[in-house]
């Protein structure tokens, strides 16, 4: 049983929304279901359902992975939803070696298009990054 | 108060303040980061230690969000001292 503490970080409701309606324009995602203020299904087109695990931790860490496992071994990912929100770099690497994604909101956004390592590794681009691509686009 | 500072001493760990409750004179929570030593305790055990330490505050009126980090990963972070994270005990 987790840490009842962990209870008070859900995320806000309206975050949820707003999550759930950016994934649902997304073109390869067919639909999202919320299974409850926490847990989502992201089904995907010509791809596996993820089982996305939703948490309002600021700094999420090994401790804060470990509860949410004890209290769903089957998630695929784990999602912190808050722009402000972050993880530890062992974290993500722990999540990484259990198969499982760990990302910020705007992460999982972009991770959603792949599956396996690539899923697993995503980060957005940086803005170095965007910029080149802007540029070669125009030339 | 003691309650609260045994349970971090317990988990081999440190406590930090940081965020609004120090710049702002009526902040709407408290931000506490509980490091704890994993070479003393496992990851649930802090989680437990955090917990017992939400118990041991209660009594403050003001919500605490209590961050759990291991020494390695504040070691491994600026976490400290990105959020100017000012140390309890």
């Amino acid at each position: 049983m987790p840490d009842s503490g962990h209870f008070e970080e859900r995320p806000r409701k309206e975050s949820v929304d707003i999550f759930v309606k950016y994934l649902k324009s997304n073109p390869v995602v067919e639909d999202v279901i919320v299974e409850s203020e926490c847990r989502l299904i992201v089904r995907r087109k010509s791809k596996a359902d993820l089982r996305v695990y939703l948490t309002n931790t600021y700094v999420l860490g090994d401790a804060d992975v470990h509860e949410i496992f004890s209290e769903d071994p089957n998630i695929d990912a784990i999602v912190t939803m808050s722009q402000w929100n972050g993880y530890s770099e062992s974290a993500k690497l722990n999540c990484k070696g259990r198969g499982v994604g760990l990302f910020k909101f705007g992460e999982f956004l972009g991770a959603v298009y792949y599956e396996g390592e690539k899923f697993l590794d995503y980060s957005p681009p940086s803005d170095e990054e965007r910029e080149a691509r802007r540029g070669r686009r125009w030339r | 108060m003691k309650n609260a500072k045994r349970v971090v001493d317990a988990a081999g760990g440190r406590l930090f303040v940081f965020g609004s409750v120090l710049t702002e004179e009526k902040p709407r929570h408290v931000d506490l980061l509980l490091v704890y030593d994993s070479s003393r305790i496992t990851a649930g055990e802090a989680c437990v230690a955090r917990s017992a330490l939400r118990t041991a505050l209660r009594k403050f009126s003001v919500p605490m969000d209590i961050c759990l980090l291991s020494a390695r990963e504040v070691e491994s972070s600026k976490f400290i001292e990105e959020e100017s994270c000012k140390p309890v005990w």
